[in-house]
């Protein structure tokens, strides 16, 4: 006797995966609640408006050169032409000739101009650009 | 109460405009959360973990919302943002009770035992055959065979010519189908 052979049409159900009641509406609920407060939160006071986006640029600034001078442990390349205190912004005018080494990993400067580029960059982010070249 | 009438081209156009951008994304999010939730769910399989992606998505989608170029279309741009997401969270989750690394057999298990799985021992059998086939192809199986897409609207989704996504989808049957007579 031979066996029947499975095929797809024989399979009927395409609907075998439920939800809970009433998920759908608390779905869109939850979503627009969280991008609401994404929107407020992102609304600074026109008056303090540009004050903090400066301070928030200096403060990534900040930290992106606190991190180097602490985590650097080996040499690296520094070009001719460099202005002292911001290696980054040293590697943002000399693109080509500046190789940053750190821990034996070389890193391209237009990553870390990416890292300015990308705005705005919260510190999960920025670490884990770090982390994922370490 | 009527759905007021969803005019795509409209909602583009309030998403520019800063005082109708919420209500606009609002009308974006009611349209298409149950599509994309299906989506990722015949993905992922575990409801819990298709709600995660589903919102991330249109966190995502709203945090990018003003790079939206309208060169495509919004449900497209949605679905690609939903396939990313559901894609990296595969990637990451390989050792979890849903994962290809699972023995023959367990997923279909574990979807018989979960609450919000409704279907028979076949109905578990046919999550798991699919399950186990790559990544894109998984994808373009279920576009296809459940959420019943044409070629072209799956080729403008993910970037394939329509002949081969034919040639997979096929081939991705006869894997199905292997499958399920194995288990038979």
């Amino acid at each position: 006797m031979q066996e029947k052979k499975m095929r797809l049409e024989d399979c009927k159900s395409k609907k075998p995966f439920t939800v809970p009641n009433g998920y759908f509406n608390e779905l869109n609920r939850n979503i627009i609640e969280v991008t609401a407060k994404t929107s407020k939160e992102t609304v600074a006071p026109k008056n303090k408006l540009k004050i903090g986006n400066i301070l928030l640029r200096m403060s990534i600034a900040a930290m992106i050169v606190v991190i180097f001078a602490i985590t650097l442990q080996g040499t690296y390349i520094i070009s001719n032409t460099q202005r002292p205190g911001n290696i980054i912004a040293q590697s943002h005018y000399n693109t080509e000739d500046t190789e940053i080494l750190i821990d034996g990993t070389t890193i391209d400067s237009d990553f870390i101009d990416k890292l300015f580029e990308s705005y705005p960059i919260d510190d999960y982010t920025f670490y884990s650009y770090l982390t994922e070249y370490e | 109460m009527a759905e007021k009438e969803y005019n795509e081209e409209k909602i583009i156009e309030q998403l520019k405009d800063s005082s109708k951008k919420a209500a606009a994304f609002s009308a974006i999010v009611k349209r298409h959360s149950e599509q994309l939730y299906w989506h990722i769910r015949r993905m992922v399989l575990l409801h819990d973990d298709a709600n995660d992606l589903v919102q991330n998505t249109f966190l995502k989608a709203w945090n990018n919302i003003d790079n939206f170029r309208g060169d495509s279309r919004l449900s497209t741009w949605l679905y690609r943002i939903a396939i990313n997401e559901t894609l990296t969270f595969i990637a990451r989750n390989n050792n979890n009770a849903i994962s290809l690394n699972s023995p023959e057999g367990a997923i279909a298990e574990t979807l018989e035992s979960d609450a919000h799985f409704d279907g028979n021992r076949a109905d578990a059998l046919l999550q798991e055959a699919i399950s186990r086939l790559p990544d894109k192809q998984r994808l373009i199986f279920n576009m296809k065979y459940f959420e019943e897409m044409r070629y072209d609207e799956i080729s403008e989704i993910l970037g394939t010519s329509v002949g081969a996504l034919k040639a997979s989808y096929h081939i991705a049957v006869k894997k199905i189908e292997n499958f399920l007579n194995d288990k038979n």
